[in-house]
């Protein structure tokens, strides 16, 4: 679904982009065009945000995701700073340099997603065996063990000689 | 010793020895509890420290500060730290009402920050286009980092604290997943500056 929403987003970048590039009188796009493309990339950085955070709850290492997001973020934000001062295209520049270093994210994300559940749920089969195998051993040798004590123990007492005192008037 | 203090000490070393046998499931199973979560949100100094504090600026001169996020969530986060520039009487972020400030930011941060990350920068700011008119101090630009801002922003005198008052201060938003939308984190942390007249 996520892939969809992206691929929708990305035609919608460039279709915008190119349009204004090529209908308009001029190459600068104008606000309202910077704006829908800053806005695209700004929705696609929090989409790829989910999925990243999906990935890192199922215990996947996100690291080297992180530190591409943070690179697109950083160029998203700049496209921000730009498109306030008034430069549009450059705005737009730096926003689809965010757009293209996000690319491939989401899938990336999502097969973390599904190694890291992989991998939990191996992890956890491993858990219950050795929790298994291991409950099992401590009572057998629990129980030998208190079969074997009590034996003894009976053996002790029985063979124990009664001792007479003779009371004192 | 009786045989029931032997059977006593017996159960005790069983249910010992059977949870920690069964520690690999458990460790997986249970939910340990976790400390407050927050965010963290300052500004420091140049030198990285809570001190010297630019605080008399005056035009065309470069000042630093370094700012900083960090994430004790216990999750990804992913932050926004708006950059925004008032004068006296201009609206800032309301901490107790959890409002942020009704002013357009200049710039922004976006951070993403794991459980227990840090994330730091050093920033320079000037300013140019000052002009004092007898009681009131205007700012035409600010420079901020690679960004050039015309600001056109005026600031009356302060008599009260002798000074014509600015402040740059810095919000941090956090992207709330369940509405889809980045929600004020009610932080905020600023830099108080009175502008001078260059001699």
């Amino acid at each position: 679904m996520h892939y969809y929403h992206r691929k929708i987003s990305v035609v919608v970048l460039f279709v915008v982009f190119l349009s204004s590039c090529v209908f308009s009188s001029s190459a600068e796009p104008s606000d309202v065009e910077a704006q829908v493309v800053l806005d695209n990339v700004g929705a696609l950085l929090n989409r790829i945000y989910l999925a990243i955070s999906e990935a890192e709850t199922a215990g996947a290492n996100i690291a080297k995701l992180k530190v591409n997001v943070n690179h697109a973020s950083d160029l998203l934000a700049i496209a921000n700073a730009r498109f306030s001062t008034g430069n549009f295209s450059g705005a737009v520049d730096s926003a689809l340099q965010a757009n293209e270093s996000l690319k491939g994210m989401d899938q990336e994300a999502s097969k973390l997603t599904i190694a890291a559940r992989e991998e939990r749920s191996r992890r956890f089969q491993w858990a219950i065996l050795e929790s298994s195998i291991g409950v099992s051993l401590v009572v057998f040798f629990v129980l030998t063990g208190w079969i074997y004590f009590k034996r003894r123990y009976v053996k002790r007492v029985l063979k124990m000689k009664p001792e007479v005192h003779r009371d004192e008037p | 010793m009786s045989l029931n203090d032997y059977r006593a000490i017996f159960a005790a070393v069983f249910l010992i020895l059977v949870l920690a046998a069964a520690s690999p499931t458990l460790n997986l199973i249970i939910t340990w509890p976790t400390g407050e979560r927050f965010s963290e949100l300052w500004v420091l100094g140049p030198m990285q420290m809570a001190t010297d504090y630019p605080f008399n600026v005056r035009e065309n001169e470069h000042y630093n500060i370094s700012l900083g996020v960090g994430n004790h969530m216990g999750d990804l986060e992913y932050y926004v730290v708006y950059v925004k520039f008032r004068n006296q009487t201009e609206q800032l972020a309301n901490v107790t009402a959890g409002t942020p400030s009704s002013l357009k930011a200049l710039c922004e941060y976006r951070i993403f920050l794991s459980e227990g990350e840090t994330w730091e920068r050093s920033i320079t700011f000037s300013f140019s286009g000052v002009i004092f008119n007898d009681t009131v101090c205007k700012v035409s630009r600010l420079d901020f980092d690679a960004f050039h801002f015309q600001l056109n922003k005026t600031t009356s005198w302060n008599g009260e604290n002798t000074g014509y008052f600015f402040q740059l201060f810095f919000e941090l938003w956090r992207y709330n997943s369940t509405i889809s939308e980045f929600q004020f984190h009610n932080r905020f942390v600023s830099a108080l500056l009175n502008m001078t007249r260059t001699s």
